[in-house]
């Protein structure tokens, strides 16, 4: 996996992770994707949780962003707009990391 | 080099605190409450840094035992958590936690804070010593327990009620400087309203127990009490000295006159 760019400045220490990142959310929507799929309301806003906790650090805003709406969507059991969220990071994802 | 013990149960936030912490400090992490305890009990810690959405339970649960078993002082808390609303802070820093971090977090202002949190406890030096040693009297602030070293390797168990441990504790801190029973009344039982003459009692089971560590409580008249040690008194007292030093040499005549 080759890093295209990020958002933010990120430490040059903490930019070495990020692939590393981009490969546990990589994991992270295959899951949630399942969790859609299953209904699992309540998984879908733990791992919104967890991201939203670290996505700016590593230099991703715009996903905080995102799994802010996600957790919201899944709190409200709202399966559409989870699911269009989903997509949205997907589709973000794929742009930057490849 | 201060200790630093991250309880996270996230890869991701786990690499990140570690990339940011460990230049600075000896850094170990913990992915669960259980193991988090098993560091917490084998080894001494400056700083712990706490998630509240662990595997085992919510990071708080930790604060809450350090509470209960009295040990808030052993090192400081920073939670560091997604759970931002005000009322998770508040929950948060009632808990005992030092400091409270939202996530997302900016590493260089949670480096700040340890930093501050550091320098707070340096400051505060002999507060956060877990064992005091006054005379010949060892008290550990964490567990209660107190000792008197009464020969070269042997030492006496002191069995102290928890209101006894309180005034010696105030005593000791605040050691040669007399404390008024109003003051003592109010730290110990936290209340205005009762007799301040309950104190006496208890100092006096207090003094009579202490005694092997080489320690006295004295009572100065409308100033209050104040902790001495033994030998200062006996130093301060020359005729009290002499007395026991030169009486072995003469003998004392049937009309009352020495002579050696």
């Amino acid at each position: 996996m080759e890093l295209s760019r990020t958002e933010v400045d990120v430490d040059s220490d903490i930019y070495e992770l990020v692939p590393g990142f981009c490969k546990s959310r990589q994991k992270d929507l295959q899951n949630l994707n399942t969790f859609v799929s299953s209904d699992d309301f309540n998984s879908i806003a733990k791992v919104s949780h967890t991201i939203k906790g670290i996505a700016r650090p590593y230099g991703f805003p715009t996903l905080e962003t995102l799994v802010i709406q996600l957790e919201k969507a899944a709190k409200d059991q709202d399966k559409k707009k989870c699911a269009e969220v989903i997509a949205q990071m997907d589709s973000y994802f794929s742009g930057y990391c490849s | 080099m201060a200790k630093v013990l991250v309880i996270e149960d996230n890869v991701d936030t786990q690499l990140l605190l570690n990339r940011t912490l460990v230049p600075t400090y000896e850094v170990k992490m913990a992915s669960d409450l259980k193991s988090a305890w098993d560091y917490i009990e084998s080894e001494d810690w400056d700083i712990v840094i706490l998630d509240r959405s662990l595997p085992d339970g919510d990071g708080l649960e930790l604060c809450f035992k350090l509470k209960k078993l009295n040990l808030e002082s052993k090192f400081s808390v920073v939670v560091l958590t997604a759970h931002g609303e005000l009322d998770e802070k508040v929950k948060g820093l009632s808990a005992g936690a030092d400091d409270y971090v939202v996530k997302p977090f900016e590493p260089r202002e949670l480096l700040a804070r340890i930093d501050a949190i550091l320098r707070r406890r340096a400051a505060n030096g002999p507060q956060f010593q877990s064992t005091i040693n006054l005379a010949n009297l060892v008290i550990n602030i964490e567990t209660h327990a107190v000792s008197a070293r009464v020969g070269k390797d042997e030492t006496v168990a002191i069995d102290l009620t928890p209101i006894e441990f309180k005034i010696l504790l105030t005593l000791v801190k605040n050691y040669g400087k007399e404390i008024d029973r109003e003051h003592l009344v109010q730290t110990v039982w936290d209340k205005i309203n009762l007799s301040e003459r309950n104190i006496d009692t208890h100092v006096c089971h207090l003094r009579k127990k202490i005694a092997p560590g080489g320690l006295v409580i004295k009572n100065r008249r409308g100033k209050g009490y104040y902790l001495k040690k033994e030998e200062l008194v006996l130093k301060k007292s020359p005729i009290l000295a002499s007395t026991t030093t030169s009486l072995p040499y003469f003998k004392r005549s049937a009309n009352g006159t020495l002579s050696n």
